[in-house]
Parts: C-alpha cells; sequence; structure tokens
C-alpha cells in the first residue's frame, strides 16, 4: 500500500469517527465559530457610547451647546442629568456612569465675554483603556469649542476654555488595577466551573455513578455535596487570590471587606449551575472541558474582562446581561477600586443572584431528566 | 420471594432489550442468568438495581416495589458491575468505608464491617494500596466487599467472574454460596457454563425473552442444541 493510500485510509476514518460523533463535531464546529464571530462583531476596541452624567450649573446657549457636543459625540452617551456634585460622583461610584461633565455657573457669560472658563470632567479610571480614550475624547471636545470662542483672536492668546479631565479610582491607569480584581471573579467562577463540570461526568466515566445511585445517597444529596465541593475549592481559590493580590500586586480592597467576602460567595451560583449544564450534557471529560471552554469565551470576551462593554454592539451587550461574569466584574472593580458600598452595588448582586438561582435550577432539572 | 419480574419489558428507543420477563429469587436461592452479549441480562440487572425504568411489568425486590419504592430498595441491594465502580484514587480501606457508609451504616458500625471486609476478603494486607495499582483480581474482591458490607437481601452481579483466574473465580464463588447461606438472594449473570452449573436455576435469555428457565442439568441438551444451532448459523 503507497503512502498516500494509507494516509487516505486513515484520513477517512478519521472523518468517519466525527460523521458517528455529532456531539464532538458540533463542538469542533461551535468553538472557532464561536470565537469568529466574537472577534469580528462582538469586539470592538474603539470606546464609543460610555454612559455620561451631565451637571449644567448654567443652562444657558454656549454651555448648552457644549452639551450638545458631548451628546453628538460618538464616545460619549448621555444617560444621567445631576443637580450636584456628590450625585454626580455617586453615579460614578456606583458604575451607573463612566464619565461625570459638570458645567460651572456663569459659563456662557464668560464665555462670550473670552474670560477664561473651566469645565470638570471626572473619569472612571478603572477601566484604564477606555478612560484614555474618553480623556482623549472629552479633550478634543473641549479644544473644539475654545477654538470656536476664539475664532479671531490672537494665535498667542490663552485658549478661554479650559476643560479639566480628572481619573478617579485609576489615576495612574495601571493595568494591574483594572485586571487583576477582575482576574480574582473570574478565576473563582472557572474554578467552581470547572470541578463541577468535571465532577458527574468524571463519575459516569469511572463507573461510579451507577455504584452510588444504588446507595442509600439520593440524588440530591449527591449533586449537593458535588456543588459543596465545588464551591469550597473556588471560594478557597479566591481567598489565595485575594491574599496575592494584595501582596504581589500591591492592590487593597478599597470598599468595605465583609462586602468583598459577600462577592466571593455570590460569584459562586452562577457558576455552580453552568457546572451543572456542562457535566449533564458532556458523556466525557473531553467533552466536558470543550463545553466549559466553550462557555468560558463569552465569560471573557463579553463580560467586560477585557473589551469594554460600552464598546459592543447592543445586541451582544445585552446578551452579556446573562453572563455572570459581567456582573462579577461590575462587583469587584466597584469594591476593590471605586469604593462602592451595598446601595451601590445592590443591582449587581441582585442579578448575579438571579442568575444564580436560575442557573443552578435549570442545571438540576437538566440533571435529574438525564439521570432518572 | 426477594426477587419477583412480572412480564418486564425495556426498550432502547423502540428496540426491545427485554420482552414479558419473568423471573423470581427465593431468599438463599442462586439464579444464574445465561444468554449471548445483547440477550438483556445488563439490562435485567441495572433494572433491578433501579437504574433503569422498567417499559412495562412488575418488578419487586426485597418486597420493594420498582420504581416506586426504589429509594427504599436502595440499602437492599448489592450490586457489581462489570466495570466495578471503585474510586481508583483512594486507597482499598477508603473505598470501603465510603461505600460503607453510603449505604447508610453509622460510624461504629462501619468500622466494625469494614474490618470484617477486610478480612473475609484478605484485603487486610493490601488496606492502604490505592485500588488503581490493584490486579483485576484485587479489584475484583473489592468491588464485592464494597457490595457486601451493608449485607444486602438481594445480591445481583453482572459478570462477576469476567477476566478472573481459577483461583479467584473460586473465591468468589465461595462468597456467593456464604451469601446464600445467609439468606441473600442472589442473581448472577455468567458466560461460563461450569458456573451456571453451580446455581440453583439458570434463566437463558435470548432476544430479551425467557428461553429457558430451571435446573442447569434440566436445561443443558436443549443450550446444547441451541448453541450447535447458533454455531451452525456463523
Amino acid at each position: 500500500m503507497t503512502f498516500g493510500r494509507q494516509l487516505l485510509l486513515v484520513a477517512g476514518k478519521e472523518l468517519l469517527h466525527l460523521r458517528r460523533d455529532p456531539y464532538t463535531l458540533v463542538l469542533t464546529v461551535a468553538l472557532p465559530l464561536v470565537q469568529f464571530l466574537l472577534f469580528g462583531y462582538a469586539l470592538d476596541t474603539r470606546v464609543h457610547d460610555v454612559p455620561t452624567a451631565i451637571q449644567n450649573l448654567d443652562g444657558e446657549r454656549f454651555s448648552r451647546t457644549l452639551v450638545d457636543q458631548f451628546r453628538n459625540s460618538a464616545v460619549f452617551r448621555l444617560t444621567h442629568r445631576a443637580d450636584s456634585e456628590e450625585e454626580l460622583l455617586g453615579m460614578l461610584r456606583r458604575g451607573d456612569v463612566r464619565v461625570a461633565v459638570q458645567i460651572p455657573p456663569h459659563y456662557s457669560a464668560n464665555a462670550f465675554y473670552h474670560r477664561p472658563v473651566s469645565v470638570r470632567v471626572w473619569i472612571d479610571g478603572s477601566d484604564a483603556a477606555l478612560a484614555g480614550q474618553a480623556v482623549f475624547a472629552a479633550q478634543s471636545i473641549g479644544l473644539e469649542q475654545a477654538v470656536s470662542m476664539t475664532v479671531g483672536g490672537t494665535p498667542a492668546a490663552r485658549l478661554p476654555l479650559q476643560l479639566q479631565p480628572e481619573v478617579l479610582f485609576n489615576p495612574a491607569g495601571r493595568s494591574a488595577n483594572y485586571f487583576v480584581p477582575a482576574l480574582v471573579a473570574n478565576l473563582v467562577e472557572m474554578t467552581t466551573l470547572l470541578l463541577v463540570a468535571l465532577s458527574l461526568v468524571k463519575e459516569r466515566e469511572r463507573g461510579t455513578l451507577d455504584q452510588l445511585r444504588i446507595t442509600n445517597i439520593r440524588l440530591g444529596a449527591l449533586i449537593s455535596g458535588k456543588l459543596v465541593a465545588g464551591a469550597a475549592m473556588g471560594l478557597g481559590t479566591g481567598c489565595v487570590l485575594t491574599i496575592l493580590m494584595r501582596l504581589v500586586f500591591g492592590i487593597a480592597i478599597g470598599g468595605d471587606f465583609w462586602l468583598y467576602c459577600l462577592a466571593l460567595l455570590a460569584f459562586l451560583p452562577p457558576a455552580l449551575g453552568l457546572g451543572l449544564f456542562v457535566t449533564a450534557a458532556a458523556r466525557n471529560q473531553a467533552q466536558a472541558l470543550q463545553l466549559t471552554y466553550l462557555l468560558l469565551l463569552p465569560c471573557i470576551m463579553l463580560s467586560g474582562f477585557v473589551f469594554p462593554r460600552e464598546a459592543m454592539p447592543a445586541a451582544v451587550a445585552a446578551f452579556s446581561m446573562l453572563i455572570p461574569t459581567t456582573w462579577s466584574l461590575d462587583i469587584m472593580r466597584g469594591i476593590v477600586l471605586r469604593g462602592a458600598g451595598w446601595a451601590d452595588l445592590a443591582p449587581s448582586f441582585g442579578m448575579l443572584a438571579l442568575l444564580g438561582v436560575v442557573y443552578l435550577s435549570a442545571g438540576a432539572l437538566h440533571l435529574r431528566r438525564r439521570f432518572l | 420471594m426477594s426477587i419477583e419480574i412480572d412480564g418486564l419489558g425495556y426498550y432502547y428507543r423502540s428496540r426491545p432489550a427485554l420482552n414479558g420477563v419473568s423471573l423470581a429469587v427465593r431468599p438463599g436461592g442462586v439464579v444464574g442468568l445465561l444468554g449471548a452479549n445483547g440477550a438483556g441480562k445488563s439490562t435485567l440487572l441495572r433494572i433491578l438495581c433501579g437504574l433503569l425504568k422498567p417499559g412495562q411489568g412488575s418488578v419487586r425486590v426485597a418486597g420493594y416495589e420498582l420504581p416506586r419504592e426504589r429509594d427504599r430498595a436502595r440499602g437492599s441491594i448489592g450490586y457489581v458491575a462489570q466495570q466495578f465502580g471503585l474510586y481508583e484514587d483512594l486507597r482499598v480501606e477508603e473505598n470501603l468505608r465510603f461505600y460503607t457508609r453510603a449505604y447508610g451504616l453509622e460510624e461504629a458500625e462501619t468500622v466494625e464491617r469494614v474490618q470484617e471486609a477486610l478480612q473475609r476478603f484478605d484485603l487486610d494486607a493490601r488496606r492502604a494500596d490505592r485500588t488503581g495499582a490493584l490486579s483485576h483480581g484485587w479489584r475484583q474482591r473489592l468491588a464485592l466487599a464494597c457490595a457486601l458490607a451493608h449485607r444486602p437481601a438481594v445480591l445481583l452481579l453482572d459478570e462477576a467472574t469476567a477476566g478472573l483466574d481459577p483461583a479467584a473465580r473460586r473465591q468468589v464463588w465461595r462468597v456467593i454460596q456464604e451469601e446464600a447461606a445467609r439468606g441473600a438472594a442472589i442473581l448472577i449473570s455468567t458466560h461460563h457454563l461450569d458456573e451456571a452449573a453451580r446455581c440453583d436455576s439458570v434463566a437463558w435469555l435470548h432476544e430479551g425473552r425467557v428461553a429457558g428457565f430451571g435446573r442447569y442439568s434440566d436445561l443443558e441438551s436443549s443450550l446444547d442444541e441451541f448453541f450447535s444451532r447458533a454455531q451452525g448459523v456463523a
């Protein structure tokens, strides 16, 4: 038999394996397809539609023009109006907005008489990439407005409008501050999901699942036991990573420590639920790993972990609300970087709890149907 | 009767795996299940364990109707599957302890039963060995020890002696006879005719039906005829 014939024989057999195992075939096709769509469509490094709040203490024509410039900018999306500086900063701390603009009183009058005016712009620095682009866009708006005001003036004249961007929470724009707290959340979820995903599949492969099912251990206790072990490991991972975050990266928890502990606990239920889905669906450990990877990919790409959600198409951003990591990251960055409290983060905790209940119930039901 | 099966049917998709099977095993009785691969022996045992739901007919194990009273029947069944179902990363004693506890025995009783099982199956010297490192024969002993630690009323063995050397097989049969003497009802599937001859009675399964039931000596001639016919077809 020639080499070519041998090669064709083996290749034909491999394709036959894939055809006979549609599950693996779907996963083999689905994984690159999801990656392809994620990178090609959903992910965009250009920031746009950044939620922005404005407090206009002037309210006259020139200030309205400035507001319109922010409104017409592709980078900013005016979502809130504030009546006080505290309210503006509160919105930033809660994560309702990423940018807050304060136009001072008499802005229009001063601009009209070419008197210098300054506009304060606070930018959430917990996402360094977003903050950088927002600073640049805000400065461009300020520059454009200033040029309009000075048309006809001398080249040496000082620009009458000073737009003062101030990056809060991570003023140095340090990447570690942005990624490390998010990584803690992500790894806690990943560890938990993976352990649960592999647990029952492993039992099934070894033949111990049948043996367990004829003992006095009920299916509910079996699943709960595995969930508790997975949760304990996930929590342990979270504790170790928190210590490393402080000692190695020098990132302190800006908010309440006990709220941080509660957050670590809150990350677990949705991950456990997704793990149950995987362990019920997979026939063997290799499939469980592939499925886990398929789930983790959007968790990393669409949650705001690397790419700002503000830069995603509306449909993708809406889908990302179903990803637990989206809320975990918001909570983690909120507590660690912005010093946000319970009241600020209650909606994100609520969403995590809701996803936890839904995924756990659906996962348990799926598993029950599979085994009973 | 410890095992009562009446008109049992089971379908894999639309293909009948079991069709109108009726069988009974009394306490202390040993019934052998004979049949070619795919005849339905493992399916029948899995239904008796409560792992599969019967498609039709009725099944009672240790006085409990399956699948309705499956949870109550659990503690009365001992099952050794072809795959053994042992945790290979656990040590011998750890496997025994885990399964004994899983059958609902209290701690003090567990300690006693584990010690008893280790001695009964000559596993004492290997109690600290990793199960994955044991030979097939030793793993088989451990699987049997785990299935018997809670002293079940019904023992179901799915080709429990497959791949064992004659000495190991003899030991398995010694245990089966001891358990029968204790009063356990035993149903064992096997491909070995000499083992079938050791059973009180034998059920010959063919294409999901009981093609013959009785003492092995009474069935021997019809089995010979069946084998000759099967060989002729092959």
